[in-house]
Formats: structure tokens, C-alpha cells, sequence
């Protein structure tokens, strides 16, 4: 492993770190002056961190191999949820360290949990940390796993095909640098679309802004955080609701859209699956919660778009006490937390790609056994997927699966009871997190080993677990 | 009869399949629908759950010549599906061949068994002496005739059997440790037993499938009983514990001792447990350890390639490279598995359980286990269950009895279509 390069990657990481708490610092000497201390000390041990490596990767030579990738994201974000930690554990007096890691793990995988009981209460500066902390890290996400991501094999690799400049590790640093900025600025430009639109229906501006770094980042932390989440008109609710589903909606399609490249639209038909997924699941939760009596046919429906809307985006928004929902609905929810949003967006989950892959392979494979001798093919968006790459996905998901099982083992050594361990699982997987029984209302009453537990979970989730346990193979410290 | 059918025609072998268990199912709940004064679907429930040796049961009381009966039709079920699998499926299903093949590969050629009328002799032959020795291990060790007999046709099966009503009655430890042995040794692979009594038992004790198998079993032990001991629960006792993940790995379902007795955390494990499933070539439902074992390679070659791009993955099961498409088979078998637990677990929520018990039920039916969950804890009874959740349960049985890809080939237009001759 190139050591010096990595060390010079990490640095930069750092101080790009150092440069977002520039934000709440501001916020702290304009509206809280307590805090003051709090994010300049933050803010100063990673760029102590930093220094520290940019001199030691000083002579580096810019030669990276996948190895060297895939431990740069890995402990990047450790590190950064570490870091993350700081604020929380210099300026809330009485939080234990794990307590710390679990709000800074949520807010950087923009899981969105919260063990806090009322988040108004929370100074100004850290509100203004959590909804940008996580709206950054939606960004992150996004780079990860449109740009560096696809080119270690994780299954997700293949359909944005060369779309992106720059993909993959083999092309040169500035053709990646432009598509950073490509995907930075559609990002900003729907954001900013959306914070207009809610300043249309009367939000203040605060508000609007919080709100939609809540929706857009598929992260759902925002003002409203306690308690369930009531808009001020139905003009309102619809831009919410509309923002969530563009948030988790793959980012290369705004990509092509700005292009004019209506083809490479017509190819990838996950934004249309995504839909048919979203349409299918409100009607059945809308159709169980009417059929059960739990409300009547109109707010059945509005609930149900709510909350389904709110788990396949994986921005885990509570609208409604969802542990009274019927058990259908329950149990459907819990699907689709694990389901998740588009690849190449901020949403979490085993996303719909895969699905899609996955369904449509078994299909071509059940028709194998009748026809031994044929060779069937799996076509996706007109094209036909190579072996290997439904391979992947199709092993994926038995890595997902396994690791909940893991997870929900772990989870349920905390004292939960199991309905509560495995929807907290699944949540915290697919960086969803909202969760059920006691867990309803925030982790605040869960112990420290149940946020422990969480806090693996939103890591691996989000880094797709393949980053993770690559570092932890054996293999992977072994020289070849 | 079936030797008559030309396999390369699957269709045929499907259909036969799948209507022959369906027939049988219903023949054998003729008595349970003219004893009991119960409805004709569940009648034909208690007929269909027996054979598929799952043993879930609606009624709780049952005269004893139905209990008996129940005993019988499991035994049965359980020696057909294991012919089935030896014989019929690997033809059909390319992972099969690995499954059963693979095993007998170790140590012999598959051509050194000649018909499978032959191996279907022999794994009769084993079956009853396995049931022989169950009764009289229970009998010895002071079970009454009745009960050691039905608890002997049932373990046999690995097929939940209800005398008392939920779960086990206050059997004695040692019954217990015997019953979790006989259960363990009822969900192995019975080639692996005919080799290794015929080779002898060092060149075959390093079957991988087989070690999966007890380590797992020992591993959930462990787990529960150290976790016990965390939380300071003495009573549990480690034969308990022992049986009852004998009784999950196996999928028995037998619950031994009240439903309190178990953490949740022992529920996970038991989930995994029933998920996981016996070995291959035993009438034990489930994943199959040697599909799981697979997986767990293939996952391993899968973290390294993230750093090794370029390396060509090569899994190796009993010091044999796997081919390529048994690979690809089993990992669909996978996925079809867990769909269609999803979907069953879907249809039971519907009417008939909490979200989560519809989900564990679920698992239960697909890996032919018959215990129920209620509340989150195994051991439950099943009662007032909607027309919809018995079809539900009754269709993940037969799937997860055929081995999924069976029935969902039927959903294909083209297996309907009438091939064209000319």
C-alpha cells in the first residue's frame, strides 16, 4: 500500500472537514457564543490531524491502486464519524462517547436517528451542524458511490457506463474533479429549486432551508425532528414529498437530462422501476390500511404515500405512529426500508437496480431449467447484462442479507425486543432511521449498546459493507 | 413408474412432481377430515403438513389413532422427499446434481450406485433402522410405547410432532439429549452415512457439508447457553438448549421447553437456524448447509475481490473446484428462497400475525420446520389462522418441500405452452 499517498488523501479529507465546520463555528458567533470553543476545537484537531499527514505524504507520487481506495474510504469515514463526535462530546455536557458517535454516525450516513428527546432544544449551532452535516454527507455519499465506488466491484458498478467523466481509478484525476462538479452543482441546483418552491407556499427561510436538506438528502433531520411531522399546507406536504422521491432518484439522470441525452435516458429505466416500486407499495399499504379500518380511503392514501415515500427514500420522515399501522403495512414498511432508493443517489438500502437485476435473473434462470440447453440473457435498459456483473449483484445480496442476520443478532443481545431489534436494523442499514415500539420516538431511551449496535449498522449500511469488511480481511494486509 | 419419463423433457417431471405431492396431500387427509369435525381446508392443511413433514397443526386436540396417523403420513412424507431429492431432482435442477452429486464425489463415482431404485433401497433401508433405533432409545429410556413411537416416526421425518398439545412434555434430561442426537443424526445426509459405514468413517469425517452441520449446532449452543449465563438465568439448562437447536437445525421444530425460557437473542439464532436448514439427501427442510456452505465461500472470494479486481474467484467444496453454474444456481436458489419467504411472510400479515411472527412463521413453513412464533417466541399454537394464511403456509410447505424452483417454474407462460410437434 502506497502509505505516503494515502496519508496526503486523508489530509485533504481532513481539511475538507475542518472547512464544513466553518459553518456552524459562524453560527455559533452569530446567534450562541457558548459554543464558540466547542467548534474551533473541533475544528482544530482534525486540521492538527491533517498537517500531520499532508508532512508526511508531502513527497507522495499520485499512484493509487484499488487498495488504496478501498482504505481511504474506509477509514476516511470512520474518521470522519469520529471527528464528527467531537462537537457533540466538547459542547453537550453528560453525553457518553457512544452517544456522540451514534448522533455524529447518523448525521454523516444521513440515517437521520437522534437520541436526543427534543432536538429545539439543542443550541443553534448544532442545529445548523446536524442539517448541514448530513446534507454534506449526502454529497459525499453521492461522489462515493457515482465516482469512486464503481470502480471497486460492488455490483453497482455497470449501468452508470461512461456517462461520468472520469470514472474509475484508470482515468485521471481532473476528468474526476469535473465530475465532482457536475454532480455538486445539479445537487445544488435541485436543492435550490426546492428551498424557492417551499418559500412559495410561506416557509421562512430558515425553515425552508432545513427542510430541504432534510428531504433532498434522504436524511431527515430536521427542525421537526420530535414528534411527527406536520406541514403547514398541502402545497408544502407535495414539494416535500415530491423532493424525497427526486432525492433518491439516481443522480446520473440529471446528469443526462442536462445533456439532452434523451437515449441514455431511454437506457436506464431505474427511475421507472423505482416508480412502479413506489406506486405498487402505496397502493397495497393505502389498500391494508383502509381495508383494516385504520383510517378512511383519502388519508389512507395520503399516509400511505407518506410513509412509503419515506422509507424507499430511506429519509426516514414520521408521519404517523407507525407501530399502530396494521401488521401488513408494518411489515411492508420493513421491506421497503431494505429495498431503499436509486443507485448513484443519497438513498440507502439494497437499491432498485439490484432488485430489478435480481428479479429479472431468477425469471432467466427459472427458464434455464426448462430449457437446459439455451442460454438465457438478462437485459436491462436494452442492454444485456454480463454474467459476471448479475453475479455480483445476485451475491450481494446474500452479503446484505447475512450482515443483517449479523446485525440483528448483535441487536438483539441489547435488551429490544425483536420487532424493535429488526426494524432498528433494517433502518439503520438503509440509513433510513426511524424506528418502532420504543425506538419510535428517537434512541433516547435505548442504552449504549443498542446506539452501538445502530452505529455499526448505519457504517456498514452505508459504505455498502464490502468497503468495510475488505479492510477487515485478512488478505487485505497481507502483501502480494 | 418414474423411470419411464425421459428427463431431458423437465416439463413433465415437474408437473408429475408437483401433482403427485398435491395428490397425495389430499389422500392422506381423507381420515383427518372423516375423524376430526373440522372443516375440509384444514383437514386437508393437517394431511398437507404432515406430508410435507412439516407438521404445523391447527387442532390442538386430536384423538390418538389421528395422532398416529399424522405419525405415519410424516414418516412417509419424509422417505419420499428423500427419494424425490436423490433421484428425481438432481436431474432436474443443475445445483441438485452438485448438491447430492458432490457429496457422493468425495469418495465415490455416481456411476458406482447404478438406479436410483438402489439408493432409494438403501436410504429405505437406513430410514427405518433410524426409526427402529429412535423407538427403541426412547423406550429404553422410559418414554411410554405411544409416545416413543410417534416421536420416533416423526424425529425420523424431522417432522414436528404435537401429543400434548405446545411443545414437549417434562421429559427427563437425558430423553432430551437422545432426542436432540436422534434429530441431529435424522437431518444429515444419509449418503454420507451409507459412505461413510461402507468406507469407513475416517475418509469421510472431513465432509464439509457434515461439519458445518455439527459446528453450527454447537456454535448456536454455545451462544445461548453463554448468554443464559450472562443474564443470569440458571434454569436453563444446556440440554435444552442443545435439543432445541438440534431440533431447529434439523427442522424438526420441536419446542422443549416453554415458550419464556428464550431470549430474544435465542430467537435470532433459532430464525437462523431454521433459514439455514439440514444437510442435503435427509428429509430436513431449509436452505441446506452444503448451499449455505457455498455461499459462505463465495462471500469470502467476493471481500477479497474488492482489492484483487482482476482475480478470478475459484470456490472449492470437499477439495473441488465448483462449477461455474452450480455457482450461479444456488445463489438464485438463494434469492428465490428469501423471496419467497417474503412474499409468504406478505400474505401472512395480512390477516394473521404481528409483522414479525408472519415473517418468522414464514421462515418456519418455507424450511418445513412447523413451529409457530408468537410474539416473537417459538412455541406457539397456531389457531383462528384467516382461509388466506393457511393457503399462504400450505403453498410456502409445498415450496419449500420441492425445492422452490420447482413450483416457481410453473409460473412461466412457456411451461404452459404445448411445445409444437412437427
Amino acid at each position: 500500500m502506497n502509505f505516503r499517498f494515502v496519508a496526503f488523501m486523508l489530509s485533504r479529507l481532513f481539511f475538507a472537514y475542518s472547512a464544513i465546520l466553518l459553518v456552524p463555528l459562524f453560527a455559533a458567533i452569530f446567534y450562541d457564543n457558548d459554543n464558540i470553543v466547542t467548534f474551533a476545537g473541533s475544528m482544530a484537531i482534525p486540521m492538527v490531524i491533517g498537517a500531520v499527514l499532508q508532512w508526511f505524504g508531502r513527497r507522495q507520487r499520485g499512484h493509487m491502486n484499488v487498495r488504496d481506495a478501498v482504505f481511504i474510504v474506509a477509514v476516511g469515514w470512520i474518521a470522519i464519524c469520529f471527528l464528527g463526535a467531537l462537537p457533540y462530546f466538547i459542547g453537550i455536557p453528560r453525553l457518553s462517547f457512544v452517544t456522540c458517535l451514534f448522533e455524529s454516525t447518523s448525521m454523516w450516513t444521513t440515517t437521520g436517528a437522534s437520541t436526543f428527546v427534543s432536538v429545539k432544544t439543542l443550541p443553534v449551532s448544532f442545529m445548523v451542524l446536524r442539517t448541514f452535516g448530513h446534507w454534506c454527507g449526502a454529497v459525499g455519499v453521492i461522489m462515493l458511490f457515482s465516482l469512486l465506488i464503481p470502480s471497486m466491484k460492488s455490483g453497482s458498478d455497470f449501468i452508470l457506463g461512461a456517462e461520468l467523466p472520469g470514472r474509475g481509478l484508470e482515468r485521471t484525476m481532473p476528468k474526476m474533479r469535473q465530475s465532482v462538479l457536475v454532480i455538486l452543482g445539479i445537487f445544488l441546483a435541485v436543492n435550490i429549486t426546492e428551498v424557492v418552491l417551499l418559500l412559495c407556499g410561506g416557509m421562512n427561510f430558515w425553515e425552508a432551508l432545513n427542510m430541504t436538506m432534510a428531504t433532498a438528502a434522504t436524511g431527515g433531520l430536521s427542525f421537526y425532528h420530535d414528534g411527527y411531522i406536520n406541514f403547514a399546507n398541502n402545497y408544502i406536504w407535495g414539494v416535500c414529498l415530491l423532493f424525497m422521491f427526486l432525492g433518491a432518484v439516481n443522480f446520473t439522470l440529471w446528469f443526462k437530462l442536462l445533456k439532452k441525452d434523451w437515449q441514455g435516458i431511454k437506457e436506464d429505466p431505474e427511475h421507472r422501476y423505482f416508480l412502479l416500486v413506489v406506486l405498487v407499495a402505496v397502493a397495497l399499504l393505502a389498500i391494508n390500511l383502509w381495508d383494516r379500518n385504520y383510517c378512511d380511503g383519502g388519508s389512507a392514501v395520503a399516509k400511505a404515500l407518506e410513509m412509503g415515500l419515506s422509507c424507499l427514500s430511506t429519509s426516514g420522515f414520521l408521519f404517523d405512529n407507525i407501530s399502530n399501522w396494521p401488521e401488513f403495512s408494518q411489515l411492508l414498511l420493513i421491506f421497503l426500508m431494505l429495498i431503499g432508493g436509486c443507485s448513484a443517489s443519497a438513498a440507502g438500502g439494497l437499491k432498485i437496480i439490484r432488485v430489478v437485476i435480481i428479479v429479472k435473473a431468477l425469471w432467466a434462470e427459472l427458464r434455464s431449467i426448462l430449457h437446459p440447453n439455451l442460454v438465457y440473457t438478462v437485459n436491462y435498459g436494452g442492454r444485456v447484462l454480463k454474467p459476471e456483473i448479475v453475479q455480483t449483484v445476485v451475491k450481494f445480496f446474500f452479503l446484505y442479507l447475512l450482515m443483517f442476520t449479523g446485525l440483528v443478532l448483535a441487536a438483539s443481545l441489547s435488551g429490544l425486543c425483536l420487532r424493535e431489534a429488526f426494524v432498528m436494523v433494517a433502518s439503520c442499514m438503509s440509513s433510513v432511521g426511524c424506528g418502532i415500539g420504543s425506538l419510535e420516538q428517537g434512541y433516547s431511551s435505548a442504552n449504549d449498546f443498542t446506539r452501538l449496535v445502530a452505529t455499526l449498522a448505519m457504517l456498514f449500511g452505508r459504505l455498502e459493507f464490502t468497503t468495510l469488511l475488505a479492510v477487515c480481511h485478512f488478505d487485505f494486509w497481507r502483501n502480494n | 413408474m418414474l423411470t419411464d419419463i425421459t428427463f431431458s423433457n423437465s416439463k413433465s417431471a415437474i408437473l408429475t412432481v408437483v401433482l403427485g405431492s398435491l395428490l397425495l396431500a389430499l389422500l392422506v387427509s381423507v381420515p383427518f377430515a372423516l375423524c376430526g369435525d373440522v372443516a375440509l381446508l384444514d383437514a386437508f392443511f393437517e394431511g398437507f403438513s404432515a406430508l410435507t413433514t412439516t407438521g404445523t397443526t391447527t387442532s390442538a386436540v386430536m384423538c390418538d389413532g389421528l395422532i398416529l396417523w399424522r405419525s405415519i403420513v410424516q414418516w412417509f412424507g419424509g422417505i419420499v422427499f428423500i427419494v424425490l431429492f436423490v433421484a428425481v431432482l438432481p436431474r432436474i435442477i443443475k445445483s441438485h446434481m452438485f448438491v447430492f452429486n458432490q457429496e457422493l464425489g468425495v469418495v465415490a463415482n455416481w456411476r458406482l450406485l447404478p438406479e436410483w431404485q438402489d439408493i432409494s433401497k438403501i436410504f429405505l433401508a437406513m430410514y427405518a433402522g433410524l426409526t427402529a433405533i429412535i423407538f427403541a432409545g426412547m423406550m429404553l429410556l422410559g418414554v411410554d410405547a405411544f409416545g416413543a413411537l410417534n416421536y420416533a416416526l416423526g424425529i425420523a421425518a424431522t417432522a414436528k410432532v404435537d401429543l400434548y398439545g405446545a411443545g414437549l412434555p417434562a421429559l427427563t434430561a437425558p430423553v432430551k439429549i437422545f432426542m436432540g442426537l436422534a434429530m441431529l443424526v435424522a437431518g444429515g445426509n444419509y449418503a454420507f452415512y451409507y459412505f461413510a459405514c461402507r468406507n469407513g468413517f475416517k475418509k469421510t469425517v472431513k465432509d464439509c457439508e457434515f461439519c458445518t452441520y455439527l459446528s453450527l449446532v454447537v456454535i448456536a449452543t454455545v451462544l445461548i447457553v453463554l448468554q443464559c449465563l450472562y443474564l443470569g438465568k440458571w434454569e436453563t439448562s444446556w440440554t435444552d438448549v442443545f435439543c432445541q437447536c438440534c431440533s431447529f437445525l434439523s427442522t424438526t421444530g420441536m419446542v422443549v421447553s416453554d415458550s419464556g425460557t428464550w431470549t430474544s437473542f435465542g430467537n435470532v439464532v433459532f430464525m437462523f437456524l431454521l433459514f439455514v436448514g439440514g444437510c442435503a439427501g435427509s428429509a430436513a427442510g431449509g436452505l441446506k448447509i452444503c448451499r449455505f456452505v457455498v455461499l459462505l465461500k463465495q462471500f469470502n472470494w467476493d471481500v477479497r475481490a474488492v482489492f484483487h479486481p482482476k482475480m478470478v474467484a475459484g470456490v472449492d467444496y470437499n477439495g473441488k473446484k465448483v462449477n461455474n453454474s452450480v455457482l450461479t444456481n444456488i445463489t438464485f436458489y438463494f434469492c428465490a428462497y428469501v423471496l419467497t419467504v417474503v412474499v409468504v411472510a406478505l400474505c401472512l400479515a395480512i390477516y394473521d400475525f404481528a409483522a414479525l411472527d408472519a415473517f418468522l412463521n414464514a421462515v418456519a413453513c418455507v424450511s418445513n420446520s412447523g413451529v409457530v412464533f408468537v410474539g416473537g417466541v417459538a412455541g406457539g399454537t397456531l389457531t383462528g389462522v384467516s382461509v388466506l394464511g393457511k393457503v399462504a403456509m400450505m403453498v410456502g410447505m409445498l415450496m419449500g418441500r420441492l425445492e422452490i424452483f420447482m413450483i416457481l417454474v410453473l409460473l412461466l407462460p412457456e411451461f404452459w405452452q404445448v411445445s409444437k410437434r412437427w
